[in-house]
């Protein structure tokens, strides 16, 4: 009954989102506030009757009413709460409706914000939020439907795939998820700002916090799915380069060079037109890829069934961006620049050029990523590229991005002095220099040396912006050296949110190269109370031993492997990977266990036994410095929070005399 | 924009399309199905020298897997439908794979693995760590009737 209910609150919440398009249209060519605020409150509804749909679906998956296919398809009797109510995202249909909530609620809250300042763009903004997400409450109801029943209701389901029982599994789609919807804010902003025709930064700077939002939540869920990855996976690795993992990266880079990119439109109404594309190009990202990853067009490992959502995905992305783009040429008037481009070796300069790279690496990886499907359509036969190549593409475009990070805030307005720049990079280039000799002696490798010593320049200029503001403030005020940061911090968050951010990519981009240049593994067939040593460590196999399993419909068999140093002897610890056989699934999961230090990740799993545990296998995976990729990930986060908090729309543009500006570096 | 801009940007594009060149050239693998693997063979043609993207679908009691020595062997069939009808006339591969036993191979899981076919018709996956992938958590979806 509860269940029936939401899927009539879906169906109401289509005919709402229909309704709230007209009347906003109508109301804008009428002129009729009336309408507009009518369309205005039934976009605020979706939200609450897509709750009550998936309300609906919770309410089968915790009252086990295994007669809905997608109830029995992720749950079973044996399935704790915990996971019957994240199973809710555990397959297509349930996730969609999930999308669909955090859709929804992101226009809730973007309807409930004062509108007094932008009213003209406000039935736009409510006619393209209600247009996206009645597409996908479409989806829901057609293709993708979680409330469909079967005509003879099995008595227990299959349950949620062990896989998927994992705290990052949990969180890393909401984020995602997150990430994705809430673009939907700023897209709408920018449609409506075209609309309208206005000529001013107002979409930019309004849409501003819910871009930041939506770029946390995506670089979240890309982080957390690489944790998952990296603990339930058995592969010791964190990042296959699967168009799962590539097509939200992409988005996610052309949101990183719209952030960017809208910071130079804000302080020197430049790259207009350049603006509006890496908006459109975000957005027809996050359509792109979900359309190919849950259709099954891709060959993934993370890939849906194939399903019939390809073209109706496709052909509403294909309406989006044709009407976009010809929004766009229609209202080419009201986008001039309001300055002009002077100088490679300026703040602008080094933001084009970074840009570029932004998007010239987005685009790489979606091309390597779409390229089965290239060539197949060119010459009937599917072509594939594998990491190697993404390595060698992405990689080098990332370093020089990492760089960049490192420079751009030393160049000035219009045009930087070469001077002030070469006294700035004095310290960090010396540091840089002793470490590139220390880090080559220590490992004997030139490339990883100099791209860890690329990534401890950008790291010490970005600390020294830091201290650099700090000292002025000690000289000037007279403050203590906590005080002065704090009130340094406080007087420009959104600024030193973005260096903290910045702190992140270096710490995540040394993970990276550590992982990747030093890592090893070792595969082990070992008796029992043998040793074998892998780099500084001794293993010494201590048999197996069946152990309680976390789940209740599993059996677990642990295997212990005492550790010690190879250098010294002396005892590190106890290693007990496991292995959890679930019989309904008829599927094994294998958990790694972990030990080594922050900077040296030791990650064992026991690959196999024989004669009741005689003889085992164990797979040993060195992985330096793979840690800093997830405290990166934290700093980022907290750079972000900084950031946000902050950032108060603002309509006012500020402006600096250019006079100031010209060979000095900002402040 | 000036010139200068242009030809800037110009030039970053070059070297990025120059090295996607490159890397395309060396790292791409054709993908297959079962069914033209077997086709092609048949008709005489040598497909050894090329690295393939095989696709296919778990046959669960063809896999042998030896803990000890960490060899692994199972047969792939073109889809799910070839497990149901006469398996033994159904065209068939042998892949060989060295490394654990993945999780989530079982009967009907849809393998990819990326080798080469050698001269004695096995497949053998390469040692790369994604050269056997088995699609995961998401993909099972019911078949059965349904109605509303």
């Amino acid at each position: 009954m509860i269940t029936d209910l939401g899927y009539i609150a879906l169906v109401i919440s289509l005919l709402v989102c229909v309704y709230a398009i007209a009347t906003s249209l109508l109301g804008a060519r009428r002129n009729d506030e009336r309408l507009v605020q009518s369309g205005r409150n039934a976009a605020k509804l979706v939200f609450p009757l897509v709750l009550v749909a998936c309300i609906g679906l919770w309410y089968a998956l915790i009252t086990f009413d295994f007669g809905v296919i997608y109830v029995a398809d992720v749950s079973s009797k044996a399935t704790p709460l915990f996971y019957r109510i994240t199973a809710l995202w555990g397959s297509q249909g349930g996730s969609i409706l999930f999308w669909n909530l955090l859709m929804s609620a992101f226009i809730f809250v973007a309807m409930l914000r004062n509108w007094s300042e932008d009213k003209d763009l406000l039935p736009y903004v409510t006619a393209v939020a209600c247009l996206i997400a009645g597409f996908f409450i479409f989806i829901n109801l057609s293709s993708a439907n979680p409330f469909l029943r079967f005509d003879f209701p099995p008595a227990d389901g299959r349950g949620l795939n062990p896989l998927l029982r994992h705290p990052g599994m949990i969180i890393h789609p909401p984020m995602l998820y997150a990430g994705y919807t809430s673009f939907i804010i700023p897209f709408a902003f920018l449609i409506a700002s075209l609309a309208v025709g206005r000529r001013d930064n107002l979409w930019l700077i309004k849409s501003r916090r819910w871009t930041l939002v939506g770029w946390a939540f995506l670089a979240s869920g890309l982080l957390l799915g690489g944790r998952w990855a990296h603990d339930v996976l058995g592969w010791g690795g964190y990042w296959g380069w699967d168009p799962s993992e590539n097509m939200p990266f992409v988005s996610w880079l052309f949101a990183t060079a719209f952030l960017h990119s809208a910071m130079i439109q804000e302080k020197r109404g430049m790259f207009k037109n350049w603006n509006v594309l890496l908006m459109a190009f975000t957005f027809v990202s996050i359509f792109f890829g979900t359309s190919f990853i849950r259709s099954g067009l891709l060959t993934s490992v993370h890939a849906f069934a194939k399903s019939n959502l390809g073209p109706l995905f496709l052909g509403f992305m294909v309406l989006i961006l044709g009407g976009t783009i010809l929004l766009w040429f229609s209202r080419l008037d009201t986008l001039h620049s309001e300055n002009k481009l002077d100088s490679w070796f300026s703040r602008e300069g080094i933001f084009l050029l970074q840009n570029v790279l932004f998007v010239s690496t987005a685009i790489t990886i979606f091309l390597g990523t779409i390229f089965p499907t290239i060539t197949e359509a060119i010459n009937g036969v599917k072509i594939t590229v594998g990491p190697p190549f993404y390595n060698q593409v992405a990689g080098p475009q990332l370093i020089i991005l990492v760089l960049l990070m490192g420079v751009a805030p030393l160049l000035a307005w219009r045009k930087a002095s070469a001077r002030a720049l070469g006294k700035m990079s004095l310290i960090p280039a010396v540091i840089s220099l002793i470490a590139f000799v220390l880090i080559l002696v220590g490992s004997g490798q030139v490339i990883p040396s100099l791209l860890l010593v690329l990534c401890l320049y950008t790291f010490v200029q970005t600390c020294l912006e830091y201290i650099r503001g700090v000292r002025a403030r000690v000289n000037s005020a007279g403050e203590s050296i906590p005080v002065a940061l704090l009130h340094l911090v406080q007087r420009n968050q959104r600024r030193y949110g973005g260096y903290l951010i910045h702190i992140g990519i270096v710490l995540i981009a040394v993970g990276a190269i550590g992982k990747g240049f030093y890592g090893t593994d070792v595969l082990r067939n070992v008796k029992l109370n043998d040793s074998f040593t892998v780099g500084s460590y001794t293993f010494t196999y201590r048999g197996i031993a069946s152990v309680p399993c976390e789940f209740n419909d599993c059996q677990s068999v642990e295997a212990a492997l005492l550790t010690t140093s190879s250098r010294d002897g002396s005892i590190i610890g106890g290693v007990y990977p496991h292995r959890d056989q679930f019989p309904a699934q008829q599927e094994t999961s294998t958990i790694a266990d972990i030990t080594g230090s922050f900077n040296e990740e030791v990650y064992v799993i026991l690959a196999g036994w024989e004669n009741n545990g005689t003889t085992a296998s164990f797979q040993v995976y060195i992985n330096p410095l793979i840690n800093w990729i997830w405290t990166g990930g934290i700093v980022l986060i907290l750079g972000f929070l900084l950031a946000f908090w902050q950032m108060e729309p603002s309509t006012a543009i500020r402006t600096v005399p250019i006079a100031r500006m010209v060979g000095s570096p900002s402040k | 924009m000036k010139p200068k801009f242009i030809i800037g940007i110009g030039i970053v594009i070059v070297a990025v399309i120059a090295v996607m060149g490159f890397a395309v050239a060396g790292n791409s693998s054709m993908e297959v199905q079962v069914n033209d693997v077997v086709a092609q063979r048949l008709q005489g043609v040598d497909l050894s020298q090329r690295v393939l993207k095989l696709t296919g679908v778990v046959v669960g009691d063809s896999i042998v897997y030896e803990p000890s020595s960490l060899h692994l062997e199972f047969d792939v069939v073109n889809s799910r439908e070839d497990l149901v009808g006469s398996p033994a006339k159904t065209p068939r591969l042998r892949v060989v794979y060295q490394g654990v036993r993945p999780d989530t191979l079982v009967n009907e899981a849809h393998a990819i693995v990326t080798g080469k076919l050698s001269a004695d018709g096995k497949f053998y996956a390469g040692q790369a760590q994604d050269s056997l992938m088995l699609q995961c958590p998401t993909k099972y979806q019911s078949a059965q009737t349904a109605s509303r």
